[in-house]
């Protein structure tokens, strides 16, 4: 007679974890990190390294304050994945303080006192950056242009100096070298009555939206679709917040092209992109039905197109998902698909 | 016959896996020895547990009944091969707890002597009735997995009219080539048994379902079809999905139906077949066989020599090991049934019943790892592989919160329990266990309400009874006090009568001190 060891069916090994979707998420960002560091220099990456590192102690704190065990939940790489999408949404070479602290409320409010991965109800990512966008609104708006464009802009050293000490030395302003964003300077520049044609014709925008950030854009979206092709994400959420920016933002440029901004320049600018691939689709706090995703993501879309085009901020995702993350639980309810031998 | 191309896909989520089929389909089918003992255990199929009709001691020849059914859905046993009836022992039988059962122990003698004990019977001249009482004496039960009487099931479609047989010859679950192996071998039989119950029943069409990638079975069968020339069979290839071969989905993927919740297949015109059954009721009706041996693939990484053994039922599995090679060195996990929704077994000393289709013996490092479970992050994977397209993951948090009529109004009943989810969740959360725990204490407090309705019931029916007694005692008595009041005198009478009684007790007082100062 031969003793085994028994457990529950099923027993064949799963092909899929956490760790994997996480880890396959952070690799098809970086296409775009380096077209990024490409463009703007290497403030993107000291903005990940810290709150990577900020991320990592403040999540093995509260672990340990809850103990829970370190190895699996820091090893499942849910913190770093929040850490650099709350970095991409900072301006480049934002002061560290300022990125810990939207870090450490992401990390131990909006993730660990709902009770860790897997039960935050908001985007912790988003609720950080909303916390520093509010607080820090001076900080919030000093981003760099393209570095082609910006002969006296800050070399690598001047960007990490920026990073932790808030100043670039050497004599460099802020005010000499930030510029406002594509979105930003739209907004501004509709205010004070100029056309459209006028605004597009500053040299800052490319062929939709503005130089640099396009080549980003493609190459969050090349990403994204190899996400979906390894199925870390599913295609409702990003195809669903594209059309919802889209379709309204269509719309207003057909009835209004000269007080609105183009399709072209919605898609390509802001978080548009990185918001329909990567922000929206945290399934955490996301709908789960394909319908309720649906859903979700015309609503984080159309949101976006509200905030942008009568808000007070130049861009709208993170309003968008937050609010829409809210809203998931009530969409959920009400999409649940037909069970099988059921009426509806 | 055959159509070109597989009929689509048609339910909901579902795995495409990897089929490791071919380890044991390379050779022929092997006949396992005659193992030293036979256990057979008195449940081996859906129902109650049949009835011994022999004793220890007694000789018995192949083929003869050693147990009868109890009841409607029940099974009776035969003794696979001529042998000295040991008695009946509580043994391990398949369950993964190692759960004790009544087993009726046999010793074979080795001379293989069988009796005629069941006459064979005219396959093209036989009504309904015969046939349920042959196939219930044959001790048939289904052969895919569920084991459910099939005399039940059969006598359940009597009263329709307008049938489609499904033949099913989808055996999706990785590793398992039984039915391969049978449809490949002996497609005759099959087709012959279908014949029978289409005939019996009045059937119309048949439908052979087999996927499009057992490309011999398919040859086969198809070769077959064309030899017995009955138009009402059709074969159908389906796509090599899991779970296909279940017989919800099968039935969707060859007519878009759906078999509403709370109902049975055959409520919709549909009876599905296990092909191993079919051949079984052949074999019972052509040559009065009773079924006491089956095919079993014997596979895995943790066997020797893989492939498809004809056993007798009652062979410890360690037994049909060693028939095939016996267990490769890293052997550790012992699984009955296939890799989805088998029971893994503590030890080989469980026998071969009806419902053992496959016998998998896998490395450690082949089986998921339990415990290394993450929170559920609300992928929605195990939505999308849902072949019943229930929200797995809601029902994990209403199960896990305890809130099992939340989970039951979630429909947790359509719960097929096929591990689809399981295997796709990336929190490597035990969903199907979940469900599977969920479903006993729903059933569990289904039967505690239903004792509890009983309970209640009576307590208020004996309320009811001492209260009516109560009240006729009440109003007995009070016609008896009404009765007797009637009957007394008035009270002035009374007064009169006590008056009287102290005149004359006064009047004796008087006498008596009278009487004293005399003295």
């Amino acid at each position: 007679m031969k003793r085994f060891d028994t457990s529950g069916a099923p027993y064949l090994q799963p092909k899929n974890s956490v760790s994997q979707m996480m880890t396959r998420l952070l690799l098809s960002l970086a296409p775009a990190a380096a077209a990024y560091t490409w463009f703007f220099g290497p403030g993107l990456l000291l903005n990940i390294l810290v709150a990577s590192i900020v991320g990592i102690l403040a999540e093995a704190a509260v672990l340990n304050l809850r103990k829970r065990p370190l190895r699996p939940y820091l090893g499942d790489g849910s913190v770093l994945v929040t850490a650099v999408l709350f970095a991409w949404c900072l301006p480049p070479a934002t002061p560290w303080w300022i990125t810990a602290t939207g870090m450490i409320f992401a990390v131990v409010f909006a993730k660990h006192l709902y009770g860790g991965l897997g039960h935050n109800p908001f985007n912790p990512a988003m609720a950080g950056y909303v916390l520093v966008l509010i607080s820090f609104p001076q900080e919030m708006t000093r981003w760099l242009p393209i570095t082609t464009l910006a002969s006296n802009g800050p070399d690598a050293l001047q960007t990490v100096w920026a990073t932790f000490t808030g100043q670039f030395g050497g004599g460099l302003q802020w005010d000499a070298v930030t510029m406002a964003t594509p979105l930003d300077y739209v907004k501004t520049e509709l205010a004070r009555l100029t056309t459209m044609p006028e605004i597009k014709s500053h040299v800052m925008f490319g062929d939709f939206a503005g130089r640099g950030y396009e080549w980003v854009g493609n190459f969050i979206a090349l990403g994204g679709a190899w996400m979906i092709y390894k199925n870390v994400i599913r295609w409702h959420i990003p195809v669903a917040v594209i059309l919802g920016v889209l379709i309204p933002a269509t719309l207003a440029y057909v009835v209004d092209p000269g007080s609105n901004g183009s399709p072209g320049l919605h898609l390509f600018s802001g978080a548009t992109l990185l918001g329909a691939f990567y922000i929206a689709t945290d399934p955490v706090s996301a709908a789960t039905s394909p319908r309720g995703r649906l859903i979700y993501g015309l609503g984080v879309g159309v949101i976006t197109f509200v905030v942008r085009k009568w808000g007070g901020y130049p861009d709208g995702i993170a309003f968008g998902v937050l609010l829409m993350n809210a809203a998931a639980p009530l969409i959920d309810h009400f999409t649940r698909p037909r069970v099988y031998g059921n009426e509806q | 016959m055959m159509n070109k191309s597989p009929r689509a896909k048609s339910f909901h989520g579902g795995l495409a896996l990897n089929g490791h089929k071919l380890e044991s389909t390379s050779g022929t089918l092997k006949t396992a020895a005659v193992p030293a003992q036979l256990i057979l255990p008195l449940t081996q199929h859906a129902g109650r547990a049949a009835v011994p009709v022999v004793n220890a001691g007694d000789r018995v020849l192949g083929h003869q009944e050693i147990a009868r059914p109890d009841g409607e859905v029940s099974c009776s046993l035969h003794a696979p091969t001529s042998a000295t009836v040991l008695g009946v022992q509580r043994l391990p039988i398949p369950h993964p707890s190692g759960l004790m059962g009544d087993c009726l122990v046999l010793q074979p003698d080795g001379k293989n002597e069988f009796g005629n004990f069941l006459p064979a019977m005219d396959p093209d001249h036989l009504d309904l009735p015969s046939l349920l009482t042959r196939v219930s004496d044959a001790g048939i039960a289904g052969l895919g997995g569920a084991t459910f009487p099939t005399a039940t099931k059969l006598a359940g479609a009597a009263a329709s009219t307008g049938i489609t047989l499904v033949i099913n010859g989808a055996e999706c679950e990785p590793y398992i080539t039984c039915d391969d192996m049978l449809m490949r071998e002996q497609a005759d039989q099959i087709l012959l048994g279908a014949k029978i119950v289409l005939d019996a029943l009045g059937a119309q069409r048949a439908l052979v379902a087999i996927e499009r990638d057992k490309l011999k079975a398919l040859e086969s069968m198809s070769a077959a079809i064309d030899r017995l020339g009955d138009p009402r069979f059709q074969l159908e290839k389906i796509f090599t999905i899991y779970p296909a071969g279940g017989e919800r989905q099968l039935i969707q993927v060859l007519s878009g139906k759906e078999v509403p919740a709370g109902k049975l297949p055959i409520d919709i015109g549909y009876l599905c077949q296990n092909v191993a059954t079919l051949a079984a009721i052949y074999r019972a009706v052509k040559d009065g066989h009773p079924l006491v041996s089956r095919i079993t693939t014997v596979t895995g990484s943790g066997i020797a020599e893989p492939g498809n053994y004809l056993t007798m039922l009652g062979t410890p599995l360690g037994a049909l090991a060693e028939s095939a090679g016996g267990y490769s060195p890293k052997a550790s996990r012992l699984i009955m049934g296939g890799p989805m929704m088998g029971i893994a077994l503590p030890s080989d000393e469980v026998p071969v019943v009806k419902a053992t289709n496959c016998m998998l013996v896998l490395q450690e490092d082949e089986v998921r790892a339990t415990g290394d479970q993450m929170p559920c992050i609300r992928c929605g994977e195990c939505e999308q592989a849902c072949p019943s397209q229930l929200q797995p993951q809601e029902l994990y948090w209403h199960i896990r919160g305890n809130d099992l009529a939340g989970a039951d109004e979630l429909n947790l009943s359509a719960c097929i329990e096929c591990g689809c989810c399981d295997f796709v969740c990336p929190s490597h959360i035990p969903l199907s266990q979940y469900y599977r725990f969920a479903k006993s204490q729903v059933r569990l407090l289904d039967a505690r309400r239903v004792q509890s309705d009983i309970a209640r019931q009576r307590f208020e029916d004996r309320k009811e009874r001492l209260d009516s007694e109560a009240a006729r005692r009440k109003q007995r008595l009070e016609e008896k006090r009404k009765k007797r009041a009637s009957q007394e005198k008035a009270p002035k009478a009374i007064k009169g009568e006590i008056d009287a009684i102290l005149a004359r007790s006064k009047a004796k007082q008087t006498d008596a001190d009278e009487g004293g100062e005399t003295q």
